[in-house]
């Protein structure tokens, strides 16, 4: 047989199936595989059942599924595929079990048992989704059946590490040690009792609270806590009073919530405001947001969305923030309209040691939020300059670059001020039209060669 | 015993007769009689098994059935008879076994496990393990046209970190 010309049938096998078939090896020829090439290096390691992972959308990619009922058949045959890999087990202790199983009607008992396995072997690292993947708001979730019940020895696990619910039936108040968590998620889940749950959480590392409704955050003192994602849950109290000593990373999408903090970490990684599609607003709304940014001035990267940048003007100052921003990369959503140029420039005069500016053009609202007195033809011609232009903005991104008009105003005011400017990254939105593509092709070239800058390194890219 | 007989459908229309009780070693196609209620003129359709592999499934199960029966009859057989029958199966497998190619093993492989069949998705597995076990990593890229794609230095390095498994 010449093998040679074949292709590698073997490693296109999906993971599980590889695993089985190196299990069926004595473990020095397991550890073998790893150096067959880069697909093997690691999946030996995974044999060993300390991280356990079924992963419904895994399975499925191997097997056609075009009607309902061979989607019901699929969705047996992973089922029984999970007991099956689970009687195969034979060691005392779990790390790691994570179910994926989207619509588990029909399946509730095979799921306790599993469940129950799990526990029986003392895991650590609990992550369970029953989530559909199509689902958008909270309100679908909610509408849905929510079948899959944690059966009560969850309740009584000792040690446990990381806990990641996602669309199930929960009751926060229940865990009766929930002292040793470090990493807490939840999703597609109702939250009324969640205070009494993360008040006994003195070591929590990471909070991850999404699509969530009835959640009762009335307030989160973790001096441990480096990580909180609070995005689009429904609040059931009016604000959360924060006590983040030591949070790296703070990301909130969702509605505009008043958080009051009592301490903040002053040196922060990351820190992202997407308030997506919030219409909302009134005249203290920009105070709040200028309020917000001045607790996370300390955040590296910081990401801001068009509501914030059209209404950040109302705060106390139009030009600038009450305190500067320590931010080194700012990553502006945006849709370049004019309503947002105050907003755009006054973030970057509030960030004076920026290096990289990143815009990333989103899809434009509906129906525009607040309107503008502002010529976007001459707007960006004033001679105003910014700190950052002139000592540190090295990087200016464009993502989404479609040549037009308003892009390319700013992106002529970035070049003609900044003066230490290495590169000008222009990035071409996924799936565009060739006739679009062309227009924004001759848009980059005009970028390149008609406009002037003071920097004597710049140079600038067109990608995709 | 009774020999209910079932009909199988494959993915690309081939239809085959199988007694029900060897058609149940499949886990899934066991849920489906009892869910479906499936009619006895009814084929059950099997949308992720072609007629070839669905062909090889059958001749495993019809085997395995007879087995299967044995092994509940006879317990009080003397040791020596389990012997023989024992390597009679071993026998039978490892010549089913070498009967196709690599290629049609995997394909056996994903079907058995979209079955459900655990006896034979173990014998599939060890066939495959049996083509990687006591071989160089090259005889073994050779025989599964596998293409190494790490650099000189990148191997060194693995095989440095699990020296006592290179031996």
């Amino acid at each position: 047989m010449d093998s040679r010309r074949n292709p590698d049938k073997l490693s296109n096998l999906p993971n599980f199936l590889l695993l089985l078939i190196i299990s069926s090896l004595p473990i020095n020829e397991a550890v073998k595989t790893s150096v067959l090439s880069k697909r093997w290096k690691n999946l030996y390691r995974e044999i060993s059942m300390a991280n356990i992972v079924f992963k419904e959308s895994e399975f499925m990619k191997c097997y056609v599924s075009d009607d309902e009922d061979t989607k019901r058949v699929n969705k047996v045959s992973f089922v029984c595929f999970m007991h099956g890999w689970v009687s195969r087990l034979s060691g005392e202790v779990i790390e790691s079990f994570e179910i994926y199983l989207s619509k588990p009607v029909g399946f509730v008992n095979d799921i306790k048992s599993l469940i129950e396995f799990a526990v029986s072997k003392q895991v650590k690292n609990l992550v369970l989704d029953f989530s559909d993947p199509s689902w958008i708001t909270h309100n679908e979730a909610a509408s849905e059946e929510n079948v899959v019940q944690l059966p009560d020895s969850v309740y009584n696990l000792t040690n446990l590490n990381t806990l990641k619910l996602f669309f199930c039936k929960f009751d926060p108040s229940r865990l009766t040690n929930p002292g040793s968590l470090k990493i807490l998620s939840f999703r597609w889940i109702q939250l009324k009792r969640i205070m009494s749950l993360i008040s006994k959480t003195p070591f929590l590392e990471i909070l991850s609270i999404q699509n969530c409704w009835n959640v009762n955050l009335e307030s989160i003192t973790g001096n441990r806590l480096s990580e909180l994602v609070l995005e689009n849950c429904d609040f059931s109290v009016e604000y959360s009073t924060l006590d983040l000593p030591n949070i790296l990373i703070f990301k909130y999408f969702g509605k505009v919530r008043y958080f009051q903090f009592l301490r903040v970490n002053r040196i922060m990684k990351e820190a992202i405001l997407d308030f997506g599609a919030e219409t909302e607003y009134d005249e203290e709304t920009g105070t709040q947001l200028c309020g917000l940014l001045y607790e996370l001035l300390s955040a590296r990267t910081l990401t801001v969305c068009p509501f914030l940048v059209q209404l950040i003007q109302d705060g106390e100052d139009p030009v600038k923030l009450q305190a500067p921003m320590e931010t080194r990369h700012l990553v502006i959503k945006t849709n370049l309209l004019p309503n947002e140029f105050i907003g755009i420039r006054l973030m970057i005069n509030s960030c004076p040691d920026l290096e990289t500016l990143t815009f990333q053009m989103v899809a434009p609202r509906l129906v525009p939020m607040t309107a503008s007195r502002i010529d976007p033809k001459t707007y960006w011609r004033f001679e105003i300059n910014h700190k950052c232009l002139k000592g540190t903005l090295k990087v200016v991104e464009l993502r989404n670059f479609t040549g037009g008009l308003n892009e390319l105003n700013v992106l002529e005011f970035l070049i003609r001020c900044g003066r230490v400017l290495e590169r000008v990254d222009l990035y071409l939105p996924h799936g565009m039209e060739d006739s679009q593509k062309l227009k924004a092709r001759v848009a980059a070239v005009t970028v390149s060669t008609t406009f002037k800058t003071p920097s004597k390194r710049l140079s600038i890219f067109l990608y995709g | 015993m009774s020999s209910n007989m079932i009909m199988l459908k494959s993915s690309d229309g081939a239809s085959f007769e199988i007694e029900e009780a060897a058609a149940r070693k499949s886990k899934i196609i066991a849920n489906m009689i009892e869910v479906e209620c499936v009619d006895e003129d009814k084929a059950i359709p099997l949308q992720n098994v072609t007629g070839n592999i669905l062909a090889l499934v059958i001749e495993y199960c019809n085997k395995h059935i007879v087995d299967d029966d044995d092994d509940v009859a006879t317990e009080e057989a003397s040791e020596e008879e389990e012997e023989a029958k024992k390597k009679k199966v071993d026998d039978w497998e490892a010549e089913f076994m070498n009967s196709m190619s690599l290629e049609t093993m995997f394909e056996l492989l994903l079907a058995a496990n979209y079955l459900n069949i655990k006896s034979l998705i173990d014998l599939v597995c060890q066939t495959i393990a049996n083509n990687i076990k006591d071989k160089t990593p090259e005889e073994v890229r050779k025989i599964f046209s596998i293409e190494n794609d790490f650099t000189p230095e990148e191997e060194e390095e693995i095989r440095k970190e699990n020296a006592w498994a290179f031996g």
